[in-house]
């Protein structure tokens, strides 16, 4: 039996202190009271104590005895610590993040790595002993545990095995201390058990029982893109790169591919352009290389920071994609390139009818188009008279009696204060309905998340429209004298919103609702596939969609997405494609890239110290576990009850 | 007395209130309690057979004329009473507790008054260990009250009672002539119904009022306690106890103290004599309005 927490006898001294203040017979407190008479009196009338009433009263010592010895217990951590088990025991740590595919005269580190490792193994087992193997990949996991010479031969094949599949070393990044985290277990019942990592991480400081393999040689060197970036300027992209050379100094030949660039309804592939820089890359330190019209104002205060300035004629307001590489030879392929999507964005078509229009409509749409910009490009229409399409259009927004014939099934419909029946609409109308000029405010039928921030009880309406009829597929969010006033049917092909009544006859122009209740319709009924282009790879990315199924096609596999929102993990870098047909009909097609982690581009990293995994799982026990802070409290409670009892006595 | 219930408006509520005492008392003449005797009053009660010796003038005429007989007519009597009110000046009445020697003083003023107001007479007597002081005598009209009263608020409260020898020791011991009111709490070893059965051999009207606090009545406190009576010398007084006070204990005494009661209360109703429990939490008014109407003793 071991303590793992020798200061958690303390603990014991309370006990102590609880035992003196039982021992101490307390004081009796002094109640001047009339007479006595009574009293004595009650004395006959007083039960006799049974043997269980003496236990009662001492039941609280005890348990107060044993709550104590529990915590002691949870503080000091006994454990059976089986010794000798294995008298030589490795625990092997092989580093699998995507530094160590850092390439040196026709080996990885990785496989230098796992060359080590056989020779540790080896030497181990002549010993009698036995092997653990941990792969340090972003999910640490065994490879081998606690293998004697009688797996000898499974443990090399294993090892070799690890050396001939590609993907066995990861592209994304790892945490060693969780590594030897998993191993405590083992360490558990055999503290003689030794770790030895196999990595390309310089550690600066390490327990005694961890030793440290660095796998990295001489003359390794990478140069790499750490991000690279579009961002709009003056209505015109410009592109940053942040690029550095680790291991060696170099002039780097940045070079800037743009495709699809200013396509327009007359040029609709665009045109391709290319932009290169020489950049001076030293003493490990990046640099960031900006593809921009103009000098920025805080030119002279940037550090470490390159501009090629893109002439009048090359300037771009949309592009397809964008491929940036460096152009030199190095250890470490992978972070040489990156491919930068989003340029252009998807056009939501917008279509508002209306005999009497009014400019909340308008002026919403102008405000959604700004703040929707990085996502749509809004092409705004309005028909004040004449026919009324139903074809066409992303997004409908029909008012009064500016209604079509057929119900479109090819985007979102807004009928707004409807005042004719139209085909597969739903609904009929029967009137309206005035209330004198009384506003009376709506109330909120349901939670839907068309009404996510909007508090319908603020908006109110003076005259709305009578149904004579409505089908059932119809959500009704919100009444008005118990009639519906705001309804929504979201099937296949009919994504409609009804609002039945006229923004005349309503305050909610003039509320903060309704343009959240209108950029709650494009959140709604046109969710965003994927926030953003760039990721690192292992990022947890969530995908949501406007169809039924999502297709995702990456170097090696296609993934097919039919629950949303749902996450994906991208585990190799490169582009992926994101494809769907909307409930529309319609056709999208998006594109993300998976980079390598920025910090595995840096192949001599620096980690300032590895921690006895015993201690270090010991002190994650202490910040974490709530046993030690429930342990804590009681104690507390404790001495809260002596201290009460102390004041009663006194 | 820093806290009294004596006042104007205390009396004055009063004035309304006559005071009933039972019929077989004698009394004194004068008065306005109706007794079973036939008196001089104007109002009709009886006829009875002439004898020799009775006033000629009370014959009534009209019956001889038709029954040729000699009949007398007989009229009410009325009769003033004697209250005398002792009150238990223990410590255990009010040394710690002024609400409750306050309560005692006001209950004995408050009858006395009632008297007074219906033409009787009052004596209080301060029952104080083995004897009982009657600084005032017997008090008759309004405004030798009023100065008795400055003496009952004046009143210390400490030591022990002995009830029974006060009331024997009292030279106020007329016989079958009005009503004796003892007030006290009865928390006491001595045998006090000795005293009041010396009192009911006096043909006197009894009337016991308890007056009990309510720590008396439902004690608060718990937990290890030493408990100091108020009659106690020293901390090391026999009277006081040091018990270990728990819901057990409690009941037990919720027990002891309704035998208490029961036992006065049986013990009343036996002799016929009126029993009162009051709790100081209650109105002052409450004991006089409604408790001794509940009695009969007022009406």
């Amino acid at each position: 039996m071991t303590l793992m927490n020798l200061i958690g006898l303390l603990s014991l001294i309370s006990l102590i202190i609880l035992l003196i203040i039982y021992i101490l017979k307390p004081n009796y407190q002094q109640q001047f009271i009339s007479s006595t008479y009574i009293w004595k009196l009650s004395l006959k009338y007083r039960k006799r104590r049974l043997p269980t009433s003496k236990l009662r009263n001492i039941l609280l010592i005890i348990c107060q005895v044993l709550l104590l010895l529990t915590l002691t217990a949870i503080i000091v951590r006994p454990v059976n610590i089986t010794k000798e088990t294995v008298e030589n025991e490795a625990i092997i740590v092989i580093d699998a993040s995507a530094s160590m595919r850092t390439q040196y005269e026709d080996k990885t580190r990785f496989e230098r790595a796992i060359d080590l490792v056989k020779e540790k193994a080896n030497e181990t087992f002549d010993k009698e002993g036995a092997v653990t193997v941990v792969i340090s990949d972003n999910n640490p996991h065994f490879l081998v545990q606690r293998g004697t010479i009688n797996s000898k031969d499974d443990i090399q094949h294993d090892l070799d095995n690890l050396k001939s599949d590609f993907y066995s070393c990861s592209y994304g990044e790892t945490s060693l201390s969780d590594s030897i985290s998993l191993c405590h277990d083992i360490l558990i019942d055999n503290p003689n058990a030794h770790i030895y990592i196999y990595t390309d991480t310089t550690v600066s400081y390490t327990d005694d029982t961890i030793e440290v393999i660095n796998v990295c040689t001489e003359g390794e060197n990478n140069f790499a893109i750490l991000d690279a970036y579009a961002e709009i300027v003056d209505n015109y992209y410009s592109f940053v790169v942040e690029v550095a050379g680790y291991g060696r100094d170099e002039n780097v030949l940045v070079t800037l591919s743009v495709y699809g660039a200013n396509a327009t309804d007359v040029d609709p592939d665009g045109v391709n352009l290319t932009f290169s820089l020489d950049v001076d890359l030293t003493s490990d330190k990046p640099k960031r290389v900006v593809f921009i019209n103009e000098y920025p104002e805080t030119f002279n205060e940037e550090e470490n920071t390159e501009f090629y300035i893109i002439s009048e004629l090359e300037r771009i307001f949309s592009y397809e994609s964008a491929h940036v590489e460096i152009d030199i030879e190095d250890c470490f392929n992978e972070d040489n390139f990156i491919e930068i999507y989003g340029g252009t964005k998807e056009d939501i078509k917008v279509l508002y009818c209306s005999n009497k229009s009014n400019s909340f409509f308008n002026g919403i749409m102008f405000v959604l188009r700004d703040a929707l910009k990085n996502k749509y490009h809004i092409d705004y229409t309005e028909i004040k008279e004449g026919d009324v399409p139903y074809r066409g259009y992303d997004f409908y927004i029909y008012e009064h009696e500016m209604m079509p014939d057929v119900t479109p099934n090819d985007g979102i419909v807004l009928y707004a204060d409807p005042q004719k029946d139209t085909e597969s609409t739903g609904f009929r109308v029967y009137g309206y309905y005035d209330l004198d000029k009384v506003s009376v405010s709506f109330t909120q039928e349901s939670e839907h998340p068309l009404l996510d921030g909007v508090v319908v009880d603020n908006i109110t309406a003076s005259r709305y429209t009578e149904l004579s009829q409505f089908d059932r597929n119809y959500e009704v969010l919100a009444t008005l004298n118990n009639r519906p006033v705001l309804m929504v049917k979201n099937e296949e092909n009919y994504k409609i919103v009804v609002m039945l009544f006229s923004l005349h006859y309503s305050n909610l122009a003039l509320l903060k609702e309704f343009p959240i209740l209108i950029n709650n319709m494009f959140e709604y009924f046109l969710p965003s596939t994927i926030e953003g282009n760039s990721f690192e790879v292992n990022d947890e990315v969530k995908v949501n969609s406007r169809s039924q199924e999502i297709t995702i096609t990456g170097y090696d596999e296609t993934i097919r997405i039919d629950e949303f929102p749902s996450t994906v993990s991208l585990k190799l870098p490169g582009s992926y494609t994101i494809e769907q047909t909307t409930y529309f009909g319609k056709n999208i097609t998006e594109k993300i890239y998976a980079k390598v982690p920025k910090d595995e581009s840096n192949i001599f990293p620096v980690l300032d110290s590895l921690s006895s995994p015993i201690s270090a799982v010991d002190e994650y026990d202490y910040i974490n576990d709530w046993l030690f802070y429930l342990a804590i409290a009681l104690c507390a409670l404790a001495f809260v009850e002596w201290l009460l009892k102390g004041n009663e006595s006194a | 007395m820093e806290l009294s219930y004596i006042n104007d408006a205390f009396f004055s509520r009063l004035e309304s209130l006559s005071f009933n005492l039972k019929s077989y008392l004698s009394g004194y003449f004068g008065g306005k309690h109706l007794v079973k005797t036939f008196g001089q009053t104007v109002e009709f009660a009886d006829f009875r057979d002439y004898q020799l010796g009775d006033d000629i003038r009370r014959i009534d005429w009209n019956l001889y004329s038709r029954f040729e007989k000699f009949f007398i007519r007989l009229f009410t009597d009325e009769r003033q009473m004697k209250v005398s009110i002792f009150l238990d000046v223990s410590a255990s009445m009010g040394k710690d507790n002024p609400k409750k020697a306050a309560y005692a003083t006001a209950c004995a003023a408050g009858i006395g008054y009632l008297a007074i107001h219906n033409m009787d007479k009052v004596s209080f007597n301060i029952m104080k260990e083995e004897k009982s002081e009657n600084k005032y005598g017997t008090i008759v009209g309004k405004n030798q009250f009023f100065r008795s009263i400055e003496v009952l608020e004046n009143i210390t409260f400490e030591g022990e009672t002995d009830i029974t020898k006060c009331i024997l020791s009292s030279n106020d011991d007329g016989t079958a002539n009005g009503l004796t009111v003892i007030i006290s709490d009865f928390l006491t070893d001595g045998n006090w119904k000795k005293a009041v059965d010396y009192l009911l051999y006096k043909k006197r009207q009894v009337l016991l009022l308890q007056i009990l606090t309510p720590e008396e009545l439902e004690p608060t406190y718990t937990g290890r306690v030493n408990l100091i009576d108020s009659e106690s010398l020293d901390i090391s007084d026999p009277k006081n106890m040091r018990l270990r006070i728990n819901t057990g204990l409690q009941s037990a005494y919720q027990m002891a103290l309704e035998e208490f009661k029961k036992d006065i209360a049986d013990y009343a109703k036996k002799r016929e004599v009126d029993y009162i429990s009051i709790d100081t939490s209650e109105a002052i008014e409450s004991v006089l309005f409604k408790q001794l109407l509940k009695v009969g003793m007022m009406s």
